[in-house]
């Protein structure tokens, strides 16, 4: 009975035998589709693909079929129309739904520079001298208030685009940038322009602009110091500022004749 | 009708598997498709929407550029997307309802080679149409770049030595245009785009195998292409929260549903953080594998489906 059963399997199987190999290959590609998955998913990891966290964060800002389409595979044009509309919103001097769309766009595409320095761009000059100048708030001190409150978001802004880029020396120079001329607070200009200048591809002024808001800081030795070492590194660095402002310095510091380097 | 014996006409199907009625019946295919008028709809849609992209006049040449990438790029994800869903999901079904199909496998046909053209001509339609529109979105981005370059020239022409920043010049400005404007790796967005849609078209074949109703197989292959791009998204996001019956589901999910978001990498390539060719490859394998499960399943399927 047994044996005509295995007669009766084996029969079966050379009839089919076709069907179980295609099975074998199935399950051996789907076999490998974990580990191929798991490898990709470590790729993206280190490339910093994705942001589920802060898609998944905006669901109550958006519209059913932005939600699907952003997932479907479509962020970056999503991305692109809200910056188009933030753009009409300035435009339009709608400066709170210009906000609100910035920062849409921002987390749609965290690794954008660009998005990171113009929205900051936009909040710490345009925005807040539009609350300087506005002409609905009567009161000075709040517009002045709301000025302050642009420009710190402004800087917020470049912040949260440094944790996520901290590789860009575009955007720690524009930070600099916003310290030094927004909020005046020059020590942290010098710290964001060292950064900066540290970085691969930074142009090599930015080395000065540190000195430069040392000096502006009241730390004129550090400055001192720092400019003399990049005028001693060559003629990249004699420009007409340094060339004010060394002698200043000497005299300034009492440098002894011998140690300057613009002697009298 | 169903077929007595699915080896038939041979003992071995892999000894009289023929590639040349494979490719017979993809031209055919193919040709079909062309013959469609709805096929030049979509394709001058798409070109519309690519050409439209420079619009955008009015924003700093990295934001122009990006949006003409994005656009164009997401406008050719869009239309393969519906090549590979809907232009499949009529293929199997317009050939019951007209009944051609009889007239085919009654001759010496293999099911598996009738399936294999399907595929291969609707792919080879998918490959032309991203071909075209890659084509007029490298002319657009060469336009937009010449207008580019002729106005910088302009401007900096017409700008006072004066008022210029020190150490600018036109031509660091055309360079500047010409970075933004060109990246080879755009080549690996496309390449990347072709293999998840073939994959698409693969798993709307395997859909087509066991279902007669257009409606059905699209419905169902959207909801698989859904699934594919949610999949990797729950696991992060909520895999830690669930009860084991839903982890279980998950789990299942993720083993049958090919991981889509593994090719949604082209946001990322068009700001520079490109994958290298190791790694498009590697994705490429991974659809590529995929692709072959599926069809492997619609074959199986197929074979033993009542016609």
């Amino acid at each position: 009975m047994s044996t005509t059963l295995l007669h009766s399997w084996a029969a079966t199987y050379r009839k089919k035998r076709w069907v179980v190999w295609i099975v074998v290959a199935v399950v051996m590609l789907f076999a490998l589709k974990t580990p191929m998955e798991t490898h990709l998913t470590q790729v993206h990891k280190e490339l910093r693909y994705g942001n589920t966290r802060h898609i998944l964060k905006m669901r109550d800002h958006l519209s059913q079929e932005m939600f699907l389409a952003i997932l479907g595979g479509f962020r970056g044009v999503s991305a692109d129309i809200f910056w188009i509309l933030s753009h009409v919103d300035w435009e339009r001097q709608l400066f709170f739904r210009m906000d609100k769309r910035m920062d849409l766009t921002l987390m749609l595409q965290p690794l954008s520079m660009h998005y990171w320095t113009q929205a900051a761009w936009h909040r710490a000059w345009n925005m807040s001298y539009a609350a300087r100048v506005d002409p609905h708030e009567p009161k000075e001190t709040v517009r002045l208030r709301n000025e302050m409150r642009w420009i710190q978001a402004g800087r917020e802004t470049l912040e949260r685009g440094l944790e996520v880029l901290p590789e860009s020396w575009e955007m720690w120079r524009d930070y600099a940038w916003l310290l030094k001329q927004k909020q005046q607070s020059y020590l942290e200009a010098a710290e964001a322009n060292r950064r900066a200048s540290e970085l691969p591809g930074a142009p090599i002024f930015l080395r000065r602009q540190v000195a430069d808001c040392l000096y502006a800081a009241g730390k004129h030795d550090e400055a001192y110091e720092l400019m003399r070492r990049l005028w001693q590194e060559g003629e990249v660095h004699h420009v007409p500022t340094f060339r004010k402002r060394i002698p200043e310095l000497e005299a300034e510091l009492k440098i002894p004749p011998e140690k300057r380097i613009f002697p009298r | 009708m169903k077929n007595p014996n699915p080896l038939a006409p041979a003992a071995d199907p892999l000894l009289m598997f023929s590639l040349g009625r494979v490719w017979a019946i993809a031209a055919n295919t193919m040709t079909e498709l062309i013959r469609q008028k709805v096929f030049y709809v979509f394709l001058i849609f798409g070109i519309v929407v690519i050409s439209s992209a420079t619009f955008f006049s009015q924003f700093t040449p990295e934001d122009q550029f990006k949006f003409i990438k994005d656009f164009c790029l997401g406008a050719i994800s869009i239309i393969a997307m519906i090549f590979s869903i809907v232009g499949t999901a009529l293929l199997i079904p317009a050939e019951l309802e007209r009944r051609t199909i009889y007239t085919v496998l009654a001759r010496p046909v293999f099911r598996v080679e009738f399936l294999l053209g399907k595929f291969l001509g609707q792919v080879m339609i998918l490959l032309v149409t991203v071909g075209v529109m890659s084509v007029v979105f490298a002319g657009v981005i060469l336009a937009k770049e010449q207008v580019m370059v002729a106005e910088a020239r302009a401007v900096f022409a017409a700008t006072p030595a004066e008022m210029r920043v020190p150490g600018d010049s036109a031509e660091s400005q055309v360079e500047r245009i010409h970075r933004n404007a060109w990246d080879s790796n755009l080549v690996k967005a496309v390449v990347l785009i072709c293999v998840k849609y073939t994959l698409v078209t693969a798993v709307t074949v395997f859909v087509s195998s066991f279902s007669g109703s257009v409606v059905f197989i699209t419905v169902i292959s959207f909801s698989m292409y859904l699934i594919g791009h949610l999949q990797s998204i729950a696991q992060e996001a909520w895999a830690a929260q669930m009860d084991v019956f839903r982890k279980g589901f998950l789990v299942v999910v993720g083993l049958l549903i090919p991981d889509l978001q593994k090719f949604n990498v082209v946001d990322e390539i068009v700001l520079g953080k490109a994958l290298t060719w190791g790694q498009t490859l590697f994705t490429s394998g991974y659809g590529v594998s995929m692709t072959l499960a599926y069809l492997l399943l619609a074959w199986l399927i197929f074979e033993f489906r009542e016609i």
